[in-house]
This record gives structure tokens, C-alpha cells and sequence, in this order.
């Protein structure tokens, strides 16, 4: 999927279901990092390699998942 | 404010809160505490609808937007709900159905805010306020 400018082409998608379709998207992205940090973990990644692949600190992603991390 | 709520509609907050890390929402929003809200029986009753049914409508919402720009959920398989931070904050509309809500409880001079005031502001939510947009759907004024 390349980036383009569709500024001169026409949406077929009305605007309410195109801008719930950008919020949509961040929830599955949610969904998608707390399904995958949790296998990371049973799989014996530290948070700090998980951090690292996340592009974020141990410590924001300890503080983010570390209380669920007990009932997974 | 939160001190004048009843025990219910603390709960609505606390539970909208809740959903709204579940669902991955960065912000806590007027959807979420209709959700909250309809968990107590009495609101359920006032409005014919369950939070099981906001739900629904969110989840169909979601999954008919992202089909619509070419994202198949079933692609994902199996997926963990969202884990949210400890404290999100509230959207704009979401302020204002609080505050709404107050409004209501002083209008009729009720010491306390419960979950039928918070109802009632709810439901002057208009246009593409997520309230609203779920309220449309379950009272099926824009089709299923």
C-alpha cells in the first residue's frame, strides 16, 4: 500500500464511516498490542524487549500491562 | 461534583472508564458511559436497552467502518481486549453530558446525581456524538 494524495480522486465511503474507520483502527491496534505483548511475555520476552519493539520504555509498557501481566 | 453521585452512577463512571480501556478508546466518551449508565436495571428499563447492546452496536459499527476501508477483522483471528491506562480522560462530550446531568438534578432539586439524570443528558446528545450514533441505532432510525 503505497502513500498517495487522494485529495483529486473520489471516497466512496461517506465521512462518518471513514473517520470511524481511522478510531477503528487505533482500538484493533490496542487490541492487536495486548493480544501480542501478552504472547511476548509467555514466550519469556523481558519488558524491556518488548519496550524496545514497541518503540517505547520498559517502564511505560511495565506500568501499561504489568497488572495484567498476573492472569495471563 | 462526583461527591453528589449516587453509589449507581459512580458505578456507571467507573464501569464506562473500564470499557473504554477494553475497547483501546484513548478517552473516555459519551458511548462508554451509556454503556455504564444501562448496567443499572433502572436505566435499562427507562431506555428498552441493555449495555450488551451498546456493545453489539459498537463492535457492528466497528467491524462495518473497517470492512469499509478494506480491513477484514476475521483476518486477525483471535484477539485480547485492549489494556487501557489506569486513568483516561474524558472527551469533550463527555464533560458536558456530565455537567448536563447536574443540570438535571438541580432542576429538580435532587440533592443527589443518579443515573437517570445522567441518562437524560445522554440522550440530548446529537449528530456523531457516539451517544447519539448508538441511541439512533438501537431506536432503528438508521436501519440495522
Amino acid at each position: 500500500m503505497g502513500i498517495e494524495d487522494p485529495a483529486n480522486e473520489p471516497l466512496d465511503i461517506d465521512p462518518e464511516t471513514g473517520l470511524r474507520a481511522a478510531t477503528a483502527l487505533r482500538r484493533l491496534a490496542e487490541r492487536v498490542e495486548a493480544t501480542h505483548v501478552a504472547a511476548a511475555r509467555r514466550a519469556g520476552w523481558s519488558w524491556e524487549q518488548i519496550g524496545a519493539a514497541l518503540g517505547v520504555t520498559r517502564q511505560s509498557i511495565h506500568a501499561k500491562y504489568g497488572k495484567a501481566d498476573h492472569h495471563v | 461534583m462526583f461527591e453528589r453521585f449516587t453509589r449507581q452512577c459512580r458505578d456507571a463512571v467507573t464501569l464506562a472508564l473500564a470499557e473504554a480501556g477494553r475497547r483501546g478508546d484513548r478517552k473516555v466518551g459519551t458511548g462508554h458511559l451509556l454503556y455504564g449508565t444501562l448496567h443499572d436495571p433502572e436505566a435499562a428499563r427507562a431506555l428498552g436497552a441493555g449495555a450488551e447492546d451498546v456493545r453489539r452496536i459498537e463492535d457492528r459499527l466497528d467491524r462495518d467502518a473497517l470492512a469499509a476501508v478494506g480491513v477484514d477483522l476475521q483476518d486477525f483471528g483471535p484477539l485480547a481486549p485492549a489494556v487501557g491506562a489506569l486513568h483516561l480522560p474524558l472527551t469533550p462530550g463527555a464533560k458536558t453530558a456530565l455537567k448536563r446531568a447536574l443540570g438535571h438534578a438541580v432542576q429538580e432539586k435532587s440533592r443527589t446525581i443518579g443515573t437517570r439524570h445522567l441518562l437524560s443528558a445522554l440522550r440530548e446528545c446529537a449528530g456523531t456524538e457516539p451517544a447519539a450514533v448508538i441511541l439512533d441505532r438501537l431506536h432503528g432510525r438508521e436501519g440495522s
